[in-house]
């Protein structure tokens, strides 16, 4: 029978599916589409006379400005404008579209019209959506700053994030016009170890890292000037104690130096202090890994062999079990961790499953009621010292010591811990110093059957505060960074920092991003372009979004004149679990006129990080 | 009947989502302690499947860079990309040194955390050159700095 579809049937059916249609519309694409609303929008770039500017953007990002040129951003690399110059009291705007740009720097041009090196500060700029910083200026702000007085100063006042020094016809003689106001912490530190780099005193120094010229500097030139003045004015007259002056100039100048390096110092070894701190504190993490290690690993050398068989299979059944729990404990662990767990679990199964078939391989062997121990003493045929071989990867072999802090080391202590009865776990739970409980429903908080091992701290798990030194050693090394706070996340630190929101893309999950919202105001971004300082002790996130080979390093010390610094990567492949090695902030060559930053660069400072009781709070404000 | 049918729909549809589920969580390529492998390509078929199937999470065990690898350290990344899927080409033998070429379609870089970003890479290749060492084909290069874990995007949404 064929149906008949009335038209009221029909314009119901319409309506419903036009909603339907509309509402998948929304949620598809609606975000997208606000966000590309609000990512368009102009760039500002300010600059001196005769400035070059280089843009970082993702690929296929158009950029257009009025004094510069059309271009569209050919590779994930710097494009630069160098052939265009700003002119006087130019202000520039781009727009950019398909995306936010990443970066922008206006960069000094070496030759300037007559002849010489201009090594002007450099220029700051900003975007609504990915911009340094999160003010935008409108249009009648624009012309309110164009009417004011010469005084960039004045002008940062009204419009902080975008200085438009109007320059005059000299070239810039205050590079510290278009830096950025420091923030407190800054303000701290530089007023207490600008003159830590003698560096800042050649002429060989890049631009880029300029900074404020010492009041005592310009107290000294106003003297050589006045005393040149009096000199001009007087020389008819009066005799002129010439030496005196010079002298009272040079005497100034030294108690200046000497007042600074003093200063200078003690930042020095507050800095370096905070490093030691950091690495006893990573030394402190692997020793306790290594001890919850070779306590569980021990407790089965002493046991008779004729137990090994049924403590693995009891450690397959159990492992299995927590496989089955985790896969059900959505929601109530980090998922990282869930996810991290479920595979040290599901590692810990094929351990056990292949422990068992290695002891099936020497049935008398593993009939004895003699320990390992003891039977490796024992061990004379060429059968025994195999069977001692074979099981060794699944205990550790005989010796005392051995290294706790691997994946490998880790899924094999959950092994060994759960092939143990639940009494003997309990036991060993109190002496264990790296474990917390899953909670799941049916179990009570304190059950052993639930205890997950871990390699030293959870950060995700942290309620209260933790040690800065401590959450250094929780975001260096790979292995914990990476279910704890990855480069990502840090990145994204960086970024909030920058602009006062997190970018998107990427895309965030929202547990996470409560979190990172939470850390972040605890840190001080460090802006190198803008010539802000870098400290030994600062985090190096060294991230292009987009790969997936973002790293955090460990400022040991840095050396502005070649551009390079030394950093201090945690690894387990070497011996002290760190290792020294230097990193180029620069790939152009030193002798280069002008040289680049590379791409990526991160700088991260906790604010306290100086202080003796330097804490890190992993909880909202107000939160118990 | 009709009844009787349509009961079965709805239990078969009621029972095979948790299945599905599980299944997907489930997905697990065994950890190996032993190479047995003697075909390059099965070497890299093991290597590309622990990836793909989230070792990330765990990391490559020392154990198994000891079996599949000559390398001195294991992998550390803190990222990776997720693909939509992979293929393993046909394997290049000259002697004791094989190559192996895996292509991947990437769709996007994430973290831990589910932290997703557009990749810049769509088509990502590695290729692999492998050694035969007493009888085991282990795997030379890339380097383990130079190597990104890949995971499958039916893994990592799992």
């Amino acid at each position: 029978m064929k149906r008949v579809t009335t038209p009221r049937k029909t314009s119901t059916h319409l309506i419903t599916y036009v909603m339907a249609l509309t509402l998948i519309w929304t949620s598809l694409f609606g975000s997208f589409y606000s966000q590309a609303q609000k990512k368009e929008g102009p760039v500002f770039i300010d600059g001196f006379p005769g400035q070059a500017i280089e843009v970082l953007s993702p690929i296929g990002t158009t950029l257009s400005t009025d004094a510069l040129t059309d271009g569209r951003i050919q590779s994930m690399s710097t494009a630069s404008f160098e052939n265009k110059s700003l002119e006087e009291g130019q202000v520039v705007s781009a727009f950019g579209s398909q995306g936010p740009f990443m970066a922008y720097t206006v960069h000094p041009l070496p030759n300037t019209k007559d002849g010489n090196t201009k090594t002007g500060d450099h220029a700051s700029c900003t975007h609504p959506s990915a911009g340094f910083d999160t003010q935008l200026v409108s249009e009648s702000d624009l012309q309110k700053i164009s009417q004011l007085p010469e005084s960039a100063e004045t002008k940062k006042t009204l419009m902080p994030s975008v200085a438009y020094p109007k320059p005059s016809s000299k070239p810039p003689a205050q590079p510290a016009s278009s830096a950025r106001p420091p923030t407190q912490a800054n303000t701290d530190l530089n007023s207490s170890a600008l003159p830590f780099l003698e560096e800042f005193q050649t002429e060989a120094v890049p631009s880029v890292f300029r900074t404020e010229r010492r009041a005592n500097d310009q107290l000294s030139t106003e003297l050589e000037k006045e005393m040149r003045a009096n000199e001009r004015q007087t020389s008819e007259t009066q005799p002129i104690d010439r030496g005196r002056t010079q002298d009272l100039i040079e005497i100034f100048k030294l108690s200046s130096r000497t007042q600074e390096k003093a200063q200078d110092t003690v930042l020095k070894e507050r800095s370096n202090r905070h490093i030691d701190a950091t690495l006893e504190r990573e030394q402190e993490r692997i020793r306790e890994v290594n001890f919850d290690q070779n306590q569980v690993r021990l407790s089965y050398l002493e046991k008779p062999a004729s137990t090994m068989k049924s403590s693995f299979e009891r450690s397959y059944q159990e492992s299995q079990l927590l496989v089955d729990q985790l896969n059900q404990a959505q929601g109530k662990l980090p998922e990282s961790q869930r996810r991290r767990y479920l595979k040290l679990a599901q590692n810990a199964a094929d351990q056990a499953r292949q422990g068992i078939e290695t002891i099936n391989q020497y049935p008398d062997f593993f009939n004895s009621n003699l320990s390992l121990s003891q039977l490796q003493q024992a061990a004379k045929s060429n059968e025994d010292k195999k069977a001692i071989e074979a099981i060794s990867p699944f205990i550790g072999g005989t010796q005392k010591n051995e290294e706790g802090d691997t994946e490998q080391a880790l899924s094999k202590r959950m092994m060994l811990f759960n092939g143990l009865s639940k009494d003997q776990r309990a036991q060993q739970l109190q002496s264990l110093r790296n474990h917390f409980n899953l909670q799941t429903e049916g179990t009570s908080s304190s059950s052993s059957e639930n205890a997950l091992l871990h390699n030293g701290g959870i950060l995700e798990l942290e309620e209260k505060a933790v040690s800065c030194q401590r959450f250094i050693t929780q975001v260096l090394p790979v292995h914990l960074r990476k279910n704890g706070l990855s480069s990502y996340s840090l990145w994204g630190i960086s970024q909030y920092l920058k602009q006062g929101f997190f970018p998107e893309p990427p895309q965030w999950q929202a547990p996470h991003l409560e979190k990172l919202k939470t850390i972040a105001p605890q840190f001080e971004r460090i802006d190198h372009e803008r010539g802000e300082r870098i400290l030994p002790g600062d985090l190096l996130v060294h991230l292009i979004p987009g790969f997936p080979n973002g790293k955090v390093y460990l400022i040991k010390s840095i050396d502005l004149k070649s551009y390079s610094t030394e950093v201090i990567e945690f690894k387990r492949a070497t011996k002290s679990n760190y290792e020294v090695k230097s990193f180029p902030l620069s790939f152009d060559p030193v002798q280069s006129q002008h040289r680049f930053f590379r791409a990526g660069l991160n700088f991260l400072r906790i604010k306290d990080q100086l202080k003796k009781d330097c804490q890190i709070s992993m909880a909202k404000r107000g939160d118990s | 009947m009709n009844h009787i049918f349509r009961l079965f729909l709805i239990t078969l549809l009621v029972f095979s989502i948790p299945m599905s589920q599980g299944q997907k969580e489930a997905f697990h390529q065994p950890l190996l302690f032993k190479n047995h492998f003697k075909d390059p390509k099965k070497v890299i078929q093991y290597y590309v499947k622990r990836d793909a199937s989230g070792f990330v999470w765990s990391g490559l065990l020392e154990v198994e860079k000891a079996a599949f690898t000559l390398w001195k350290s294991v992998p550390e990344n803190d990222s990776f990309f997720i693909a939509k899927q992979y293929r393993i080409q046909t394997p290049q033998i000259s002697g004791t040194e094989a190559k192996v070429r895996v292509d991947y379609e990437i769709l996007a870089v994430s973290d831990a955390h589910g932290t997703r970003t557009p990749a810049m890479v769509r088509d990502y290749s590695v290729e692999f050159v492998l050694i035969k060492v007493k009888g085991r084909w282990k795997i030379a290069s890339p380097g383990p700095d130079q190597i990104a874990p890949v995971v499958i995007e039916e893994k990592f949404s799992g």
